[in-house]
């Protein structure tokens, strides 16, 4: 090595050294105003009703739960969002809660087209064939946007005389929140006004990683956002045309464009994520009808990477099918159980699959409720033997996979805060005699515990068969490491 | 500040240590090692407190982990790029809905083009840069958090250390040096 390289090496040290110390001592000093914070701010009143304060118990581990047992409880509440991240905290609540559910808004039209959202709960459709050792593994009612408040729904256009007609798409987004979620205008950007509004107009990354302009503003039930890889003048002239449908008249659009699809802004992915952080954070809200995740893996590999295919149907109109175009940049229009469909191809992978990509196809049955079958770490020829091989199964099938293979639905939600982290659950397991599952908030970097944490009942739920089944169990004898 | 970072929770857990004092020495370390793969400090907070759970069940069960701090920093590794990867995912629906936050709000001072340099590495050298200057680790404790040979994090560390200094380093930089 010459002494040219030895000398940049010299200096990549001493710079990452030093890069090392400032972030120790900007993450300490954070440390230190969010506790100043969290002590300043008093812990919300408790609802009517709620219990007795529950003395959280000493911190050794032989008083805390069963640890065979994986609670898959919500994470407790942080401390107070800080309005620097507030807007993004409220942006990733929709886009995530968006992409589980699917938006079951129902958006009167006068021009006699069909509702965006299509459809009742319909029977499910389960896999005939999976791979060889794959079995149920987990099932769960995907949640329902609309139920906590929130929905998105985008119409995309294009022009599909080009070679490629979603090369170049004017999307617009009708993002339907309240005030609080939205957390107000977005910082940065060019004041514009659009149809009399004031709006914000910026560059952003677009839909495949390019560039795109998209300009937003403030609709009396949530946000308008329009978008495309066009000029700054040509978004804000599609912008000046849109509507909450959401729509954009062709008048405001380039030549030849046209709509392509539209439906919930929904990202199949994120629904049939295996994360299990993800599917806990996600499943609260879940309400039968707005359709069903089924995932199939080897059932020894739980808790572990593992290949596994899942198989998703929700309320969604047909149109919503092309929509997977927006999640992947290898796609591809093909034919599944007769029905014009949608293979995407990727290796950013939302689940810990190894490196084999994900494989999804989506189509839209009879009835218009978008199907999805997405296989990780899985060939593609068996995600689509898997799709082709789907029959119907009937409301009592599809509940005894829920009941048997249920993926958390929290019964109680209880909150405390003591300092900067949540534990899990500090009362006996279910089963064993103790009271409801409780949770409880500790300091990890301050003084040991000494408060309490009131347990909080969230009302009955839904569907208590889910409920008492919420936890896995861990196999430590398939463990050979962390993951 | 080498060896007051590497005394930082690698070693064994001595038998007196509790899981809570284990956790409060470690958890902002781990946060820190979580965001120089991440960037983003609420995901690197939530993936340390993952983290610390799952060193919570192995340690209760009995597991006889020889380095809870090694183990746990194993997770952090092996969970940030999942997070990552759904974090990308969810960044392009950002894209359209939501603006993006300042990281240099959370951390003023620290040095973002060093570690987004960092974050650009393929991930095995990222996560060994990262315990290299974050922790200044020897090349055995990195081995073991990785899960690799020695060997293989002499090399992670060299080709990490090349690729940035091509990144950040000018040119006009190795005539001072």
């Amino acid at each position: 090595m010459s002494t040219t390289d030895n000398a940049r090496l010299d200096a990549i040290d001493r710079r990452g050294r030093a890069a090392g110390s400032t972030l120790l001592d900007d993450l300490a000093a954070r440390a230190a105003r969010t506790l100043a914070a969290d002590d300043a701010s008093p812990v919300p009143a408790d609802p009517p009703g709620s219990t007795e304060p529950v003395p959280i118990p000493a911190t050794e581990p032989r008083d805390l739960p069963d640890p065979t047992v994986i609670h898959l409880d919500r994470p407790a509440v942080r401390g107070r969002a800080r309005p620097a991240r507030r807007r993004l905290l409220a942006a990733a609540a929709v886009a995530v809660l968006a992409a589980v559910g699917g938006a079951v808004t129902v958006v009167t039209r006068d021009d006699g087209r069909p509702p965006l959202t299509s459809g009742g709960p319909a029977d499910h459709l389960l896999p005939s064939w999976v791979p060889e050792g794959f079995e149920p593994v987990s099932a769960f009612d995907i949640p329902d946007p609309a139920a906590a408040g929130y929905s998105v729904d985008i119409a995309v256009y294009g022009d599909p005389d080009s070679d490629d007609a979603w090369s170049a798409t004017v999307s617009v987004v009708h993002l339907v929140a309240d005030e609080e979620l939205l957390g107000g205008r977005p910082s940065g950007g060019e004041r514009v006004t659009v149809a009399g509004h004031d709006a914000t107009l910026r560059e952003s990354e677009g839909f495949g990683g390019g560039r795109q302009w998209e300009v937003e503003w403030q609709v009396e039930d949530g946000l308008l956002i329009v978008a495309g890889p066009l000029t700054p003048d040509e978004v804000l002239a599609a912008a000046e045309t849109a509507t909450t449908e959401p729509a954009i008249d062709m008048s405001g659009l380039p030549g030849g464009y046209e709509e392509l699809a539209r439906g919930p802004y929904t990202d199949s992915l994120l629904f049939t994520s295996l994360f299990e952080g993800f599917v806990q954070d996600t499943t609260d809200g879940a309400a039968e009808g707005s359709g069903v995740a089924v995932t199939y893996a080897d059932p020894a590999d739980r808790g572990q990477v593992r290949p596994a295919v899942v198989v998703a149907r929700r309320p969604g109109p047909p149109s919503a099918v092309d929509l997977l175009r927006l999640w992947f940049t290898d796609t591809q229009a093909s034919t599944v159980r007769g029905r014009h469909a949608m293979i995407g191809r990727g290796d950013e992978l939302p689940g810990s699959a190894g490196e084999a990509g994900v494989v999804a196809v989506q189509w839209a049955e009879p009835e218009g409720q978008p199907v999805s079958v997405v296989g990780f770490g899985v060939a593609e020829d068996a995600v689509l033997r898997v799709a082709e091989g789907l029959r119907p199964a009937g409301p009592e099938e599809v509940a005894g996979l829920r009941d048997e293979h249920a993926l958390l639905r929290p019964a109680s939600s209880t909150r405390c805060r003591t300092g900067t982290s949540s534990w899990p659950p500090a009362t006996p397991r279910p089963g064993s005699g103790g009271s409801s599952p409780t949770r409880g908030r500790r300091r990890t970097s301050g003084p040991s515990p000494s408060s309490t944490c009131r347990a909080r009942s969230a009302g009955p739920p839904a569907r208590p068969a889910t409920v008492s089944s919420r936890r896995w169990t861990c196999r430590p004898t398939s463990r050979t490491g962390p993951s | 500040v080498g060896s007051e970072r590497a005394d930082r929770g690698a070693g064994p857990a001595g038998p007196d240590t509790t899981f809570d004092a284990f956790a409060r020495e470690q958890r902002q370390a781990l946060v820190a090692f979580a965001w120089t793969l991440t960037g983003d400090v609420g995901v690197a907070e939530d993936v340390a407190q993952d983290a610390l759970r799952a060193t919570w069940q192995a340690w209760d069960r009995g597991d006889g982990i020889r380095h809870p701090g090694a183990w746990a920093r194993q997770i952090v590794a092996n969970r940030a790029i999942d997070r990552m990867r759904r974090a990308g995912r969810e960044r392009r629906a950002l894209g359209l809905v939501g603006a993006r936050p300042d990281p240099t709000v959370d951390l003023p001072t620290t040095d973002h083009e060093f570690w987004d340099a960092v974050r650009a590495l393929p991930a095995r050298q990222a996560q060994a840069i990262a315990l290299h200057y974050l922790e200044d680790r020897p090349v055995a404790e990195i081995a073991e958090i990785l899960g690799c040979a020695p060997a293989t994090v002499k090399v992670h560390l060299h080709r990490g250390r090349r690729a940035l200094a091509d990144a950040l380093v000018p040119a006009t930089e190795e005539g001072r040096r």
